[in-house]
């Protein structure tokens, strides 16, 4: 990234700021800001955490997850393009391994590779979304959650009922450029004040038969030519059932039922003079999972959660050049986990709790090799904060047990080991300050340990000592002209050191008069990281995929039933190579989407265009995004 | 609220013109200077090879000049606007003209040998996924080897491909001609841990099967020395010490198809030079070694070619392709096989010439006068 680049992001972001803080001068019926979602109640610290709510969302285009998280600040997906492609996230150049992604409040684990796929989630029952470093904020949390560098947390869409309706619901169809459908219905129902339930189901389907530019070099002068994606197709259809019962004012008890089954085509990267690929994958998941939180006096809390999970891929290749002459790889995960917490609180001052989980997790393999390991876990966490004043502390240890066994494998011996984690913050109305050191234990993935022919049961567990200095100054007006501005400078260390810099400004506003509301949020994004190993032949240089300049935007205009959104993202230059050679990089790129919206009575039509430059680009090398697509929604609320 | 709106409006715009100087960036300060003009002739240099990585169509073929001591990566892409495609495996010179062969493009390309000037792409299209790996010349014929199991038989001239038919074996990889016949090692490697272990004995005419010598478990690189082959027997292959088990040397007589020796050596590859089999072997600490055998007795005591402490082999990483011809010895170092990888120049003595960067996996070397 050159500085001229640099300067065009930064002063043009800075022209948005100040322009539109000139008008909030001017402005006089400034109704309240959201800031943050309200779903992180019982906070711990003053951490920061991110948070896109499910009413922002809605405003735009995003169809999965994984398109909304790259309006978390700090948050880098890696998309391998169109509605099926993979979709993982990195935060702050680290891999995504290294992020835990939870659903409403229980994490999605992949014991065979750690990552976790954010294209199978759809947007529609989406709440909210937050992305939190170090650790979670929430007081109540799974000791699984403590464990990894940084976390992203997905609430799912609660029922909400007016005084005098028991039943609601929305049917949404959607169509859109190349062979896009969707269908989308939910319905809830309140049984007493006590007792409702929600059904959520979809469907999608998408040929991903985009066009793209297929660059034959990496420079202006390199021949191109315009190709249409092939082998490219998705399907998926998913289903929730969620039961909500308070016993009493003191009790509450959550039970979801989670169904996925998708199929798609895996395109593969785009290959000069040769695009054939035939490959093919199926994903079947389910899990129910529950919550119980009680409080047993005014001091002590007890909550739980408990899950029983499966998920089955299926990986084919009919053109795999082996003995059978394909290749058939099915795994299946099935995972037992259960997590107690019980927490002691005295008013906002201090807490101290007690989390603790038990998994079980096994992995079987059906394909040329056998794989069959069992993994037990243990996770125990004693958590402490204490306010005082502007200062709070807050502080962890973490232990983690584990046991493999393996019949096809020599077993990964058995684990041991305390992490402690410890920060330091201070917050006053416009300064906030905080430090925080967090001992990370990642174990090696079974794809680490038994796969295939790869595998090495003699690798260590990932010790990383994390920590970061974080500091914010924030300014926000609660009266008039109610606009919140926030700069954060971040410095990190843990397998990679580095630096980020955060500028938000966020404002919403509320003419009554003109039935008008506009809200902004702009962010740009700073973030240096790079390898710190000296030994490293990429000592020094930026890791990999993570951008220097990123920055994005969230416009909306609500006049009446009509509403106008404009999201953009802009993403400086990339290296795919550790060393960061001109000829891996991947070019900068801004995206800009409109999505206009009008309701008449029940029903609400939205249009939109994603990508209306018809920029072509790339996340990842060799997986081309789509250009231009037009979307259409129609729902229908009961 | 007129104000508000546009305001906002004027944000939107903003950003607009944001995005579209950031996109727009790219286009004018990309462009360097092309140091080869298309019609350049190159002389007194070294063709690198170089595979990339996975997934990322950018194989090379570097060019290093010994006179000005200057690497040009990727000049078949400066010359060519347009790279070599995915993974390349293999080069070869013939007829003034190199051919590389393709492996995940699924091609041959030819290019001059004097301007690396593309003159044709053979496109490899016999079943869904050829795999082209490697590539032999004998009488005005290419002959390719598919990982498919087919092998090709391709004129140098008119970049027909005249003749294919199976290689008998899984996933055929070295091929050479010797006698009159063409030696085709079947690896079976798509079949980890179940390997091939034949060697299959076709007519370059008519590509015909005249034999197949079985027995040497995940068959290598085939060098031809006199009447005779000497290939390599891989073994297995170890991930958590990178290296082969049950390795070893065989020299086979090319008409009796008799095995006339054998070394009990792990090799990681391999070449002839004068009178010496020079090899590259990593220990289990990854401590790579350059060793040589006798030409006439291979089942001798290895010789150090050159001293694991010595200068000329400091800093070497990971050995990856040995190659020699009549006055130096080439070795590719592909480092940790995501980096730029390094070019080492010996002279038959094993003192260190000059070394140079690479591209990513260097691999086949070829001295151009």
């Amino acid at each position: 990234m050159n500085i001229k680049k640099t300067i065009a992001i930064i002063s043009s972001f800075f022209v948005c700021l100040l322009s539109m803080g000139q008008d909030s001068l001017r402005s006089v019926m400034l109704e309240e800001v959201k800031v943050v979602s309200s779903s992180l109640e019982d906070k711990n610290r003053q951490a920061s955490t991110i948070v896109l709510s499910g009413s922002q969302i809605e405003k735009t285009s995003f169809q999965s997850v994984g398109e909304a998280v790259k309006f978390l600040s700090g948050v880098n997906v890696k998309d391998y393009g169109g509605t099926g492609g993979l979709k993982t996230v990195s935060v702050r150049g680290l891999g995504a391994m290294h992020t835990n992604v939870t659903y409403d409040g229980v994490s999605i684990t992949n014991a065979q590779n750690g990552q976790t796929d954010l294209s199978k989630f759809r947007t529609d029952n989406i709440d909210n979304l937050s992305l939190s470093n170090g650790n979670p904020v929430l007081r109540l949390q799974t000791a699984k959650s403590l464990a990894s560098a940084n976390t992203i947390s997905m609430e799912s869409r609660k029922p909400h009922f007016a005084t005098d309706e028991n039943t609601n619901g929305y049917i949404n169809t959607l169509f859109g450029s190349f062979n896009l459908g969707s269908l989308v219905g939910s319905l809830n129902h309140r049984f007493s004040k006590r007792t409702s339930v929600g059904i959520y189901a979809d469907v999608v389907s998408s040929k991903g038969n985009f066009p793209y530019t297929l660059h034959y070099g990496n420079l202006t002068k390199d021949s191109t030519s315009e190709e249409i994606r092939k082998n490219n197709d998705f399907f998926s259809a998913h289903a929730e059932a969620d039961l909500f019962f308070e016993p009493d004012e003191s009790s509450m008890f959550k039970a979801k039922a989670y169904f996925y089954h998708s199929e798609r085509a895996l395109a593969g990267p785009t290959t000069l003079y040769w695009q054939n690929s035939k490959q093919r994958l199926w994903d079947k998941d389910a899990f129910v999972q529950s919550s119980y939180k009680r409080e047993l006096n005014q001091y002590t809390t007890y909550k739980n959660h408990l899950k029983l999970s499966y998920a089955h891929t299926r990986y084919y290749d009919p053109s795999y050049n082996n003995a059978q002459g394909f290749q058939d790889d099915r795994y299946t995960q099935k995972e037992a986990y259960l997590n107690n917490i019980l927490s002691l609180h005295k008013q906002d001052k201090m807490s101290l709790s007690l989390t603790n989980d038990l998994i079980a997790t096994k992995l079987d393999a059906q394909n040329n090799y056998i794989l069959d390991p069992l993994r037990l876990s243990s996770l125990t966490a004693v958590v402490a904060a204490y306010r005082l004043g502007i200062f709070t502390i807050d502080a962890n240890l973490l232990h983690t047990y584990t046991t493999d066994k393996a019949h096809s494998h020599t077993a990964y011996p058995s684990q041991n080991h305390f992490s402690p984690f410890v920060s330091i913050g201070m917050k006053t109305d416009n300064f906030e300050m905080s430090i925080f050191y967090k001992d990370i234990f990642r174990l090696p993935t079974f794809n680490d340990l038994y796969y295939n022919s790869v595998g090495e049961t003699d690798l260590r567990p990932e010790k990383t000592k994390q920590y970061s200095l974080h500091t914010a100054y924030r300014h926000s007006r609660e009266d008039i002209n109610r606009h919140l501005f926030i700069i954060s400078a971040d410095l990190f260390h843990n397998s990679i050191d580095g630096a980020e810099i955060v500028v938000q400004w966020q404002q919403e506003r509320i003419i009554k008069s003109h039935n008008l509301r506009t809200s902004a949020n702009l962010t740009y994004n700073y973030t240096h990281a790079f390898d710190n190993s000296p030994e490293s032949l990429s000592y020094r240089k930026q890791i990999i995929y993570s951008p220097l300049h990123s920055g994005n935007a969230m416009i909306s205009i609500d006049l009446d039933k009509t509403t106008l959104c404009y999201t953009a993202t802009c993403v400086g230059k990339r290296y795919t190579d550790n060393q960061n050679n001109e000829r891996s990089s991947l070019q900068p790129y801004g995206i800009h989407s409109l999505s206009l919206s009008h309701s008449f009575g029940r029903t609400t039509i939205k249009l939109s265009c994603d990508n209306l430059t018809d920029t072509r680009y790339e996340v990842i090398k060799a997986y081309p995004m789509p250009g231009r697509q037009w979307i259409i929604n129609l729902k229908y609320k009961f | 609220m007129t104000t508000t709106i546009k305001t906002t409006l004027w944000a939107m715009l903003m950003l607009l013109f944001a995005g579209s100087l950031l996109t727009s960036c790219n286009e004018s300060e990309d462009k360097e200077d092309d140091p080869n003009s298309p019609d350049t002739v190159l002389h007194n240099g070294l063709y690198v090879l170089c595979e990339g990585l996975y997934g990322r169509n950018n194989s090379s073929i570097d060019f290093y000049s010994i006179e000005s001591r200057q690497t040009t990566t990727d000049l078949f892409l400066q010359v060519n606007s347009a790279g070599l495609g995915e993974t390349a495996n293999d080069m070869i010179e013939a007829e003034g003209k190199l051919f590389i062969a393709v492996c995940g493009s699924n091609c041959v390309m030819v290019a001059d040998k004097a301007t690396c000037r593309r003159l044709a792409l053979i496109p490899i299209s016999q079943s869904d996924n050829p795999q082209p790996r490697c590539l032999a010349y004998s009488n005005g014929y290419v002959y390719l080897s598919c990982f498919d199991g087919n092998i090709h038989k391709i004129n140098a001239s008119t970049y027909k491909i005249e003749k294919t038919a199976k290689s008998f074996g899984r996933n055929p990889e070295a091929i050479a001609i010797c006698q009159g016949k063409l030696f085709v090692a079947n690896t079976g490697g798509l079949d980890y841990p179940n390997f091939d272990n034949s060697i299959s004995v076709l007519d370059p005419d008519d590509l015909s099967l005249i034999s197949k010598v079985e027995g040497f478990l995940n068959p290598g690189r085939i060098e031809v020395c006199g009447s005779s082959i000497i290939f390599q027997k891989r073994g297995t292959y170890d991930y958590a010490t990178s290296s082969y088990k049950d390795s070893e040397l065989i020299r086979l007589n090319a008409t009796t198809l008799e095995v006339e020796q054998r070394a009990n050596v792990i090799v990681n590859d391999f070449t002839l030079c004068g009178d010496k089999l020079i090899y590259t072997y990593t220990d289990n600490n990854l401590k790579p070694y350059i060793m040589y055998l006798p030409l006439d007795n291979l089942a001798d005591t290895p010789q150090q070619f050159i001293s694991p402490e010595s200068e000329d082999i400091s800093g070497l990483m990971t050995p990856y392709h040995i190659s020699s011809d009549d006055n130096h010895i080439y070795l590719t170092d592909a480092k940790d096989y995501t980096n730029n990888g390094e070019c080492r120049v010996y002279d038959h003595a094993g003192k260190l010439q000059y070394k140079f960067s690479t591209w990513i996996n260097p691999t086949k070397v070829i001295a151009v006068q």
